[in-house]
């Protein structure tokens, strides 16, 4: 069997899981909903007119994208409960390659990831989002969405085979990106920040991808950030990927 | 069909310059069980992992039904099936789902996967859980069902490291019937335990390791021998004991003390009436004396100079999965399950 078809196997299994748990359900996408809702009240008065887009134009992807990566911490917990339970292990015993149940649970989440974002998209919709850039744009936001999921996946991966417990999993993630999403130009826009930070403001992933989706929903650049975010998924996956595989296998 | 199952030569592994298995050798016969007995820490479960590929071997030769471990760990792979310390399942998923999706990765198609999963759970009297979530399932459950995980597709090599820790008696009984039953079927089995009696119920020899060395191997007959052929048991009522223990102490060395029974080997029959003789000249009340074959339990005493503390009244918490019984309350001291070869 190909590895493409055992991680498809085991994407499914957690897929299921995800499905068969309605509070993981519930939280993933009650989440990014509470957070658009509290964030447009927040700071929809403040941004608005400082811009030429709506806030929810801005805002509605940079939720996508927060809880994308946020969400990342619950893919570190369930791989580190994968190592330390006991089911990683029988995969290894298994005639199957060492790289599928990583694969697998990056599938998952994609799918995961996928719900996410048209709940909150058609939560955003609601709002006053719109997609002013036509269907295959729309269809450009999610890949790109899911593209930008890849880098965190590999950081979560990595986490959770590091840490010595699923607490640890957790915070070890959602600290670095909530401060993340605190200095990208998701919530406000970059001429908000002093001039000296706008260069690291503007490499940061989630500004990177953040530009993508603007550029293809209300309307923007677009190669530039897609390529930035794709050159992000790619150091990532060469980095990361081998330690994430190797330390799941100590 | 090669005449050994599994082989296992100079095996040695350290982790982090500390040895956990020093020079570890033996054999386990195509179609028979050998119980690796040892206490907590002794390095089975380090074994386990080298010879199941999980863990790379620091030395030494390791064939599992005639393949190296270490030259061609696929084709080890797809000869064995391994159930862990640990329920190596999916608690959200159901049975059914579980067992499909191991039959699946080990590609069978759908439909036959599924029909071997209800087999499974039929035959392991899972039938009516089939379709409950795991996390649900009591621990014998669990325990049974992740035996039927590791046997989704026959294996002529099974593992089972420590498959009954945890378990209530009567769930140990029938996962015990379902091993000997993989052994008629033809499987050579290496079970490890802490639990000198499963050892004793199970196996066609014994392999007794500590502190990652071998220190006796033979069948249990063979092993109780050992201690000295027999054992003398009295059984002394309170206020008593002490001073008939600091008796029998003058007598033998080894005295082990098992609630109102104190045993003592001897190497003739007439040293039981030593042994009266004695406690009577010292007025020392006894209720009983008798001469009988010794228990694994002695033998392990006798050869590791320690009384096994995990052996019985074992009742810990069987899964590491968070969030299900903390029962860590329970736990005797000594009884920590990592071996430290889990990570």
């Amino acid at each position: 069997m190909s590895v493409a078809a055992e991680a498809a196997l085991l994407a499914g299994r957690n897929t299921r899981r995800f499905l068969r748990s309605p509070q993981l359900l519930g939280d993933a996408v009650a989440f990014p909903l509470i957070l658009l809702l509290l964030m447009l009240v927040m700071f929809g008065e403040v941004v608005a007119g400082s811009t030429e887009e709506p806030y929810i134009a801005r805002l509605a992807p940079g939720i996508v994208l927060f809880s994308v990566a946020y969400s990342s911490a619950g893919t570190a917990v369930a791989h580190h409960l994968d190592l330390r339970g006991g089911l990683h292990g029988r995969l290894r015993t298994m005639p199957i390659s060492p790289v599928s149940p990583l694969l697998g649970r990056i599938g998952g989440d994609l799918v995961k990831f996928t719900l996410v974002t048209v709940v909150t998209v058609a939560v955003g919709y609601l709002l006053g989002f719109r997609f002013r850039q036509g269907a295959p744009a729309a269809l450009g936001f999610l890949l790109v969405a899911l593209l930008f999921a890849v880098i965190f996946l590999w950081a979560a991966l990595l986490v959770g085979a590091s840490v010595g417990s699923a607490e640890s999993a957790n915070t070890a993630l959602t600290t670095p990106v909530t401060l993340l999403l605190l200095l990208s130009t998701c919530l406000v826009p970059l001429s908000a920040f002093p001039d000296w930070a706008q260069p690291v403001i503007r490499l940061n992933p989630l500004s990177t991808a953040h530009s993508a989706l603007l550029g293809l929903s209300w309307g923007g650049p677009v190669l530039t950030p897609v390529l930035q975010t794709l050159a992000w998924a790619a150091v990532s996956t060469v980095v990361l990927a081998p330690l994430a595989l190797r330390r799941s296998m100590r | 069909m090669t005449q050994w199952g599994i082989e296992v030569e100079h095996l040695r592994k350290e982790f982090d310059g500390k040895p956990a298995v020093r020079d570890v050798s033996f054999t386990v016969g195509a179609g028979t069980l050998l119980g690796l007995l040892g206490p907590n820490g002794s390095g089975k479960t380090t074994i386990i992992n080298c010879l199941t590929t999980v863990l790379t071997p620091d030395g030494g030769r390791l064939l599992v039904d005639g393949c190296d471990v270490t030259g061609a760990p696929e084709q080890v792979r797809a000869r064995i099936a391994v159930t862990g310390q640990f329920a190596a399942l999916d608690e959200v998923l159901s049975g059914r789902d579980n067992l499909m999706l191991f039959g699946r990765l080990l590609r069978l198609p759908k439909r036959q996967a599924r029909q071997r999963a209800d087999e499974l759970l039929d035959r392991f009297a899972l039938g009516d859980a089939a379709d409950k979530p795991v996390k649900a399932y009591s621990g014998g459950m669990r325990r049974r069902l992740d035996l039927a995980a590791s046997l989704v597709v026959p294996r002529p090599v099974v593992f089972l490291d420590e498959p009954t820790t945890g378990l209530d008696p009567r769930s140990r009984e029938e996962l015990w019937q379902t091993i000997r039953q993989l052994r008629d079927d033809g499987a050579t089995i290496l079970l490890t335990s802490q639990y000198l009696e499963e050892v004793d119920r199970l196996a066609d020899r014994v392999v007794v390791i500590d502190a990652g060395r071998v220190i006796a191997e033979g069948t249990g007959d063979e092993l109780k021998g050992r201690v000295g052929g027999q054992v003398c048991e009295v059984t002394v009522p309170e206020p008593n004991r002490a001073a008939a223990r600091e008796a029998l102490r003058a007598f033998s060395g080894e005295v082990a003390e098992h609630g109102e029974h104190l045993v003592v080997p001897v190497s003739r029959p007439a040293q039981l009436v030593e042994i009266v003789r004695l406690l009577d000249d010292r007025g020392i009340e006894i209720d009983d004396a008798a001469l009988r074959k010794p228990t694994l339990d002695e033998v392990f005493f006798a050869l590791t100079g320690r009384a096994d503390e995990t052996a019985d009244g074992d009742e810990r918490a069987a899964d590491g999965d968070a969030g299900t019984t903390g029962r860590d309350g329970e736990r005797p001291a000594g009884a920590v399950p990592a071996e430290g070869a889990r990570s």
